[in-house]
C-alpha cells in the first residue's frame, strides 16, 4: 500500500515537473518570439512613417521652389513689362534732339519725364511692397493685417475685419513675416475659391502660445481635405502654408463651425519668452 | 555611454560564466585546503546568491529606467536578507528551494521588464541584433525551465529517479543557457567588427 502510494507520489511529482517545465519554457519562448515580432512590426511601421515624412517633405520643398521660382518670373514679369517700358518711355523723352527743340517743348518733355520716372518710382515701390510690407516691418503683424483688411474692404465686395485681442509684445520680425504670408495666403484662397461675404480674424495668447483665428461663410476646407490637397501635387499654396507653419513650429487647423455656418482656420504658433520682442 | 555600459553589462556575464565553471572547483579548494567539513547543499545556497548578484548586476546595467533600478536594488537586498535568514534557519543538508524560487521569480520578472522596455523604447535596431538581448533570453529560458525542478528538488533530491530527472533537465538548460550566452558574445563581437569597419571605411572615405 505505501509502496503505491509512493509511486502514485514520483509519477505525479513527474507529470507535475514535465508539464511544468514544458509550460514555462513555452511561455518564455512565445514571450521572446512576440517580442521579436513585436519589434519588427514597429521597426516597419517605424520606415513606413519616415518614408512617407521624406515623401511629404519632399512635396514641401518643390512647392517652395516652384513658389519662389512663380515670385522671381512674377517680378521679372513686372520689371520686365512695367518698369521696362516706362524708363525706355522717359528716355526717349530725353533723347539727344531735346537740346535742338525750343524751350517750351523742351519744359514739357522734362515735365513728362519726370512724371514718367515717378510712376516708375510708384512701380517698383509697389514691387517692393508686395516682398516686405513696409507696415509689417515698422509698425508689426496687427498694422499690416489691418492694413492688408481695409484694401481688401475697400473693394467692396467683401467685408474683411480684425481684431487682436493680445498682441503687446510683437513676435519677432521672420515670425511676423511667416504669419503674415499665411494670413495673405489664406485670404487669397478664400478671395479665389470661397465666395465669402466676410472674413474675420481673430488673435489671442495662451500659454505661451500665439494663437490667430480666421473665420468666413463661404466654401471652405476642412482637415481632411487640407491633407489630402497637401498629399497630392495639386494646392500650391496650401504647400507653402505646410512649410511655413513648419519653420514656424506650429500647427494649423481647418475645420467646420459648429453651427455648420462658417468655415474656420487655426493657426498655432509656440512662443517661448525668449523670442518675444518687447 | 550605451556601448560602454553594454561592455560592462557584458563582462558581468562573463564573469558569471567563469563563475559558474570554477565554483565546484573554487568550493572544492576551499574545502580542501581549509579542512572544512561543508555539505554540497552550502555550496548550492551560497552559489544561488552570488549567482542572484551576478545577473542583478548585469540586469541593472542593461536596464534603462531609474525607478525600476532603484526597485531591483531593495529587492536584492531582500532576496539577500532571505537566502541570509534561509541560510542559517534551514537544515544545511537541504537543497535551498525557496531563495531559488525566489530567484528566478525575480530574474524572470527583471528579464520581462527589459524586453518590456525594447518594446516602448523606439530603436531603429533590431532587438536581436543586441548582445544584451540574448543574455536575457539565456537567463528566461534557464530560469523558466529550472523553475519546477528547483521547487520539487527540496523534498526529492536524493530520490534516485527524481536525480536523474534533476539531471537531465538541469545539464540540458545549463547547456543551453551558455550556448545563449557564447552566442550573445558573438553578436558583441560581430557588432565590434562591423562598428570597426564601418569607422574604417568612414576613414578611408574621407
Amino acid at each position: 500500500m505505501n509502496l503505491l502510494q509512493i509511486s502514485t507520489d514520483a509519477s505525479h511529482v513527474s507529470t507535475v515537473l514535465y508539464f511544468g517545465t514544458l509550460g514555462m519554457l513555452v511561455l518564455a519562448i512565445g514571450l521572446v518570439i512576440f517580442i521579436v515580432f513585436h519589434q519588427r512590426r514597429v521597426i516597419r511601421y517605424q520606415m513606413q512613417l519616415q518614408h512617407m515624412e521624406e515623401e511629404q517633405q519632399k512635396i514641401l520643398l518643390n512647392a517652395s521652389i516652384r513658389w519662389q521660382e512663380e515670385e522671381r518670373q512674377r517680378i521679372a514679369a513686372d520689371l520686365h513689362d512695367d518698369a521696362g517700358p516706362l524708363l525706355a518711355t522717359a528716355r526717349l523723352y530725353l533723347n539727344e534732339n531735346l537740346v535742338n527743340q525750343d524751350l517750351s517743348t523742351q519744359l514739357q518733355s522734362i515735365y513728362n519725364a519726370k512724371q514718367i520716372i515717378d510712376d516708375t518710382i510708384q512701380l517698383i515701390r509697389n514691387i517692393s511692397h508686395s516682398l516686405m510690407p513696409p507696415t509689417l516691418k515698422n509698425f508689426g503683424l496687427e498694422s499690416a493685417v489691418n492694413d492688408l483688411f481695409q484694401k481688401i474692404s475697400g473693394s467692396g465686395s467683401i467685408n474683411a475685419s480684425s481684431r487682436f485681442h493680445d498682441y503687446r509684445h510683437r513676435l519677432r520680425p521672420e515670425q511676423e513675416l511667416l504669419v503674415f504670408r499665411v494670413i495673405q495666403e489664406l485670404v487669397n484662397n478664400i478671395l479665389k475659391h470661397s465666395s465669402a461675404s466676410f472674413i474675420h480674424v481673430t488673435q489671442n495668447y495662451s500659454e505661451d502660445k500665439f494663437f490667430i483665428r480666421l473665420h468666413h461663410d463661404g466654401r471652405g476646407i476642412t482637415q481632411q481635405d487640407y491633407d489630402r490637397l497637401n498629399k497630392s501635387t495639386l494646392g500650391l499654396g496650401l504647400k507653402n502654408i505646410q512649410s511655413r507653419v513648419k519653420v514656424l513650429h506650429g500647427k494649423i487647423g481647418f475645420e467646420k463651425d459648429l453651427s455648420q455656418t462658417y468655415y474656420k482656420v487655426t493657426l498655432e504658433v509656440p512662443v517661448e519668452q525668449l523670442e518675444v520682442v518687447s | 555611454m550605451k556601448r560602454k555600459s553594454n561592455d560592462r553589462g557584458l563582462r558581468v556575464i562573463f564573469f558569471y560564466v567563469l563563475f559558474c565553471f570554477f565554483s565546484d572547483l573554487i568550493f572544492s579548494a576551499l574545502i580542501y585546503s581549509l579542512h572544512l567539513n561543508v555539505s554540497v547543499y552550502l555550496r548550492f545556497r551560497i552559489f544561488t546568491i552570488v549567482e542572484y548578484c551576478f545577473l542583478a548586476a548585469f540586469l541593472l546595467i542593461a536596464l534603462k529606467s531609474i525607478k525600476i533600478k532603484r526597485i531591483i536594488l531593495i529587492l536584492s537586498s531582500i532576496f539577500v536578507i532571505i537566502s541570509g535568514i534561509d541560510l542559517f534557519t534551514t537544515k544545511a543538508d537541504t537543497f535551498d528551494s525557496v531563495p531559488v524560487a525566489i530567484e528566478a521569480i525575480l530574474i524572470i520578472i527583471y528579464c520581462i521588464y527589459f524586453l518590456y522596455e525594447q518594446i516602448v523604447t523606439p530603436t531603429p535596431k533590431l532587438i536581436y541584433a543586441s548582445a544584451d538581448f540574448w543574455v536575457v533570453v539565456a537567463l528566461l529560458l534557464y530560469f523558466c525551465g529550472t523553475f519546477f525542478l528547483y521547487i520539487y528538488s527540496q523534498n526529492y533530491l536524493g530520490d534516485s529517479d527524481f536525480n536523474k530527472k534533476y539531471d537531465i533537465i538541469n545539464s540540458f538548460f545549463y547547456i543551453l543557457k551558455n550556448l545563449i550566452l557564447g552566442l550573445a558574445m558573438c553578436v558583441k563581437a560581430e557588432t565590434r567588427n562591423s562598428s570597426i569597419s564601418h569607422s574604417k571605411r568612414i576613414e578611408q572615405a574621407t
